[in-house]
């Protein structure tokens, strides 16, 4: 069986808040394929943003591994991770962040900078990229002349503008309405459909989470339903 | 999952893509804070123009001070009576002529520094051409003077050693002169003057020199022959005695060795043995010219000072406004690391928002600088002297100023953690 995208053994991330400790993770195994699309659920405070940040190469954790296709991250110096960041992963944020006054082809460019694209590719780039999120007449406005679906449609294109083998979601409709959210989760199920993208989506809410082929459950720290997880033990059982 | 061929670029080219972009990014953080750039940056167009200014006006006068010591004369040493105590009566510099004709001859004798001397009186007198009559300096000198000056005449000849040597009524006039007792256009040489009822035939004209650097008319005089001035003019009433000696010493570099040359040499013509205090003073323009030089020295470190401040708190408002950026931009960093932007790029980023805020203030004062210059120069009418290592200096200097101040901000937008980051509002 060839190497999973992700495989996380036994995570653990403690935080130091003034003289106490704050365990966010408490031993975190899980596997996931490419080409799955997961959901990862539970309230506030569960870890599931903890372990978004880890998967993400934005943090390192406390114990235990992770290994990104095969690479184990906790070994790697910021720099590498950057690069990792910058080429093998796309995030999408709650709240789009996305640079005001600043054309939407232009957010789209914005991780080219700081990788290997020549800069006379860029902008065509950024075009199929936007025009993959349908977008292409809106490549000239800048955010605050963008609907909130629209921005985060245009968020969308920059995590997809480098071809990442991982998105990282974190609560992309937590700032959008329900009809919205629904557009911008059916765009996330075709991407993953037909281009096979690995997405990892991290929702409180169980109506998003439906519409992930898989769904796992925190609950302080800990993972308290996968819901491949019968599936995934007789497949991937020593 | 469909790859497309993306082509990829080498390490120096990236190199220099990102540095476009940063530059880029820099450009366009400051234009959007236009009043607040405009705002930090003055401090350093204020230094920048300050130093500017400030070196250009210095060096304007040392420029003029230079100016007037070699139109005073080439490598110029003078020998003036010094104080004397004849029989109890104290007298100053100049107060009694110890100095005579022979300390001139001893000096051409024996000083191998010195290519040419002389020596001078002088009297103010009433000069009359027909109808015309001046009150002018009527110095007695001898022809080698024309060297040692280095004054040549614009028209007819200076007088010469015969004409010296017989007591020739010859005269050789200033401008100042020749414009107050002749018709202008008309050519004074040949015609007759009389001062003290004696006639002289003009024989020449001098060039013109304008003022000396005390502020005198030097073109206002008549020379005459030496020993006609003593006999005709002076009515010394012992002859051979001078007011001045002048020499030229041979190079710039031999003005110290001939200074201490004639000093001996007088010396030994005085009869003055070891011990005894010299009855002349030997000076050089240096000597003279050594008090404004001190002077503007004083003046110029305290410009300079100044100027340090103002870059100072040009460079600190630099960084105060960088750290007000880094702030405002705290989430945009998250996001641009978050997207892969390196430490470095981060710290780069900032850098040459300093760079670019700076140099353009250093542009801007660059141009400030000419401008008040060019200013001084034609209301005060100061003489200056725009120095392009004075502006390449200031520069790079108000460059590195930027770059030193905003190394702080920039360092601190790089350490941001990401995840901090992108959550603060």
């Amino acid at each position: 069986m060839t190497e999973p995208l992700i495989a996380v053994t036994d995570l653990t991330r403690r935080y130091a808040v003034g003289e106490a400790t704050v365990d966010a993770l408490r031993g975190a195994t899980l596997t996931i394929d490419r080409g799955e699309f997961v959901a990862i659920t539970g309230a506030s405070g569960s870890g599931k943003s903890t372990l978004m940040n880890i998967l993400g190469c934005l943090d390192r954790p406390t114990s235990g591994g992770y290994r990104l296709s095969g690479v184990e991250i906790a070994a790697l110096d910021g720099d590498t991770r950057a690069e990792i960041r910058n080429r093998r992963i796309g995030f999408v944020f709650q709240n789009f962040n996305l640079l005001s006054r600043t054309t939407a082809i232009e957010n789209v460019e914005l991780p080219l900078f700081y990788g290997p694209t020549p800069l006379a590719e860029q902008r065509t780039r950024a075009a199929d990229a936007l025009a993959r999120v349908g977008l292409t007449h809106r490549a000239r406005h800048v955010p605050s002349q963008l609907s909130g679906g629209e921005q985060q449609r245009v968020a969308l294109a920059r995590a997809l503008v480098n071809e990442p083998e991982l998105l990282l979601a974190d609560e992309p409709t937590g700032n959008l309405d329900s009809r919205t959210s629904a557009d911008i989760v059916a765009m996330l199920r075709d991407l993953n459909r037909t281009s096979g993208l690995t997405i990892v989506l991290v929702t409180h809410d169980p109506e998003i989470a439906a519409a992930a082929d898989r769904v796992i459950s925190f609950r302080d720290g800990s993972i308290v339903a996968d819901s491949a997880a019968p599936a995934r033990a007789r497949g991937s059982a020593p | 999952m469909t790859q497309p061929a993306v082509r990829e670029l080498g390490n120096a080219a990236q190199a220099a893509k990102l540095v476009r972009m940063t530059a880029r990014v820099a450009a366009r953080a400051i234009w959007r804070n236009r009043m607040r750039s405009g705002l930090t940056m003055l401090g350093m167009i204020i230094g920048v123009a300050a130093v500017i200014a400030m070196v250009s006006v210095g060096q304007g006068a040392d420029r003029f001070v230079q100016e007037q010591m070699e139109s005073f004369g080439t490598n110029i040493v003078m020998v003036i009576p010094g104080a004397v105590t004849s029989g109890g009566a104290r007298s100053g510099s100049g107060g009694a002529s110890t100095l005579t004709v022979s300390d001139t001859e001893a000096i051409r004798r024996g000083v191998s520094d010195v290519v040419a001397v002389t020596h001078s009186r002088r009297q103010i007198s009433q000069v009359i051409y027909g109808n015309m009559n001046w009150s002018t300096v009527i110095q007695g000198v001898t022809p080698e003077f024309e060297l040692v000056r280095n004054w040549p005449v614009a028209s007819g000849s200076f007088f010469t050693d015969r004409q010296e040597k017989t007591a020739a009524k010859v005269a050789v006039l200033g401008q100042t002169v020749v414009r107050n007792l002749y018709a202008p256009g008309q050519d004074p040489v040949d015609t007759t003057i009389r001062i003290k009822n004696v006639p002289f035939t003009v024989v020449g004209v001098l060039a013109a020199k304008g003022q000396s650097s005390w502020g005198q008319d030097q073109d206002d005089c008549v020379m005459v022959p030496f020993s006609t001035a003593e006999r005709r003019v002076m009515g010394a009433a012992i002859l051979g005695s001078v007011e001045m000696i002048f020499a030229s010493a041979r190079t710039t570099a031999a003005i110290p060795a001939a200074v201490e040359e004639i000093t001996s040499a007088v010396r030994q013509q005085h009869h003055i043995t070891h011990g005894e205090e010299d009855d002349f003073t030997v000076r050089t323009l240096e000597d003279m010219a050594g008090a404004s030089a001190a002077a503007s020295k004083v003046m110029g470190n305290l410009l300079l000072v100044i100027a340090s401040i103002s870059l100072l708190v040009g460079g600190i408002g630099i960084m105060n406004i960088l750290l007000v950026s880094v702030t405002e931009r705290t989430r945009e960093i998250g996001l641009r690391m978050a997207i892969g932007a390196k430490a470095r790029h981060i710290l780069l980023q900032f850098l040459s928002e300093a760079a670019v805020l700076s140099l353009t203030g250093g542009l801007i004062g660059v141009a400030l600088g000419i401008l008040v210059t060019w200013l001084i120069g034609r209301l005060a009418e100061w003489p200056t002297a725009l120095s392009p290592a004075s502006i390449a200096i200031a520069f790079l200097v108000s460059g590195s100023v930027g770059v030193f101040f905003g190394f702080y901000p920039a360092r601190k937008a790089a350490h941001l953690d990401p995840i901090e980051a992108l959550r603060w509002e």
